[in-house]
């Protein structure tokens, strides 16, 4: 089994009003249900369905994925900072299971 | 293997090449999933006109990898309250999935713009549909070619 990891790049600071990029990967096989291992079984599904970034607990941000998302689903994206505060990324997983990871940013 | 070549004919080897780089050039998008595509976009949009809006859509004209080819998009808008793009779907229509993602933005994300990865399990057309919080949508979509296949997705 592989480990599932979550790694992020959030800046530590930034100015009122810049945007800054943020950066996400999770270490996931993304596995469709189709391939088939050495010994010709196949792999069951196992997909992220949909990525979510809360920050100071509101939704800003969300995807709803398929499997034609690569393997290790790796995101960036933008964010207008205003005020200091956290983020909260989730992904959640067809089987149920979930993943979180949290940043944080100081504005300053 | 070097015998083998050695006893195939000219017409053979023509055919051989011939057939080998198209199986690499052309794109095999049946035209079922390219509906397909239009399908779902008619269905987001109401089968409402596109407007005008600049979308940057950049995709690798030629994907060596098709199991990680990147995609970077920006959609034009200001991101306010009141005028911001809410989603941007990808589909591509050789993909036995060709719904991608659906990304689903807010105004405090300042612009709209995404980089990611996604599979191309052949070459095929990559669309972008950006629907606007008025309900108005704008398209955009390139073609990409695909010399080692990914996974079906």
């Amino acid at each position: 089994m592989t480990d599932i990891k979550a790694r992020g790049k959030v800046p530590k600071t930034a100015t009122v009003g810049e945007i800054i990029e943020i950066k996400t990967l999770l270490k996931h096989p993304m596995h469709t249900g189709r391939v088939k291992d050495a010994e010709g079984k196949i792999i069951p599904r196992k997909v992220i369905t949909d990525f979510r970034v809360y920050f100071n607990g509101n939704l800003i941000f969300s995807i709803e994925i398929e499997p034609s998302l690569s393997s290790n689903p790796y995101i960036v994206f933008p964010f207008k900072a205003k005020v200091s505060g956290n983020f909260e990324f989730l992904w959640l997983e067809d089987t149920g299971k979930e993943y979180k990871m949290l940043k944080s940013i100081t504005v300053i | 293997m070097k015998a083998s070549m050695s006893i195939i004919n000219r017409r053979q080897a023509v055919f051989c090449i011939l057939s080998t780089s198209l199986a690499f050039h052309i794109p095999k998008v049946t035209k079922a999933s390219q509906e397909k595509v239009f399908s779902y976009i008619e269905d987001i949009t109401s089968g409402q006109k596109p407007i005008d809006k600049k979308i940057s859509l950049k995709l690798p004209k030629v994907a060596e990898d098709g199991n990680q080819v990147k995609i970077s998009f920006e959609v034009e808008s200001p991101m306010l309250d009141d005028n911001f793009v809410e989603s941007v779907y990808i589909f591509a229509d050789g993909q036995r999935t060709p719904k991608v993602a659906r990304f689903i933005f807010t105004p405090s994300m300042g612009i709209c713009s995404i980089t990611t990865k996604m599979r191309l399990s052949r070459s095929q057309n990559v669309y972008l549909l950006a629907v606007f919080n008025d309900g108005r949508h704008a398209i955009s979509s390139s073609l990409v070619e695909v010399t080692n296949g990914g996974c079906e997705g």
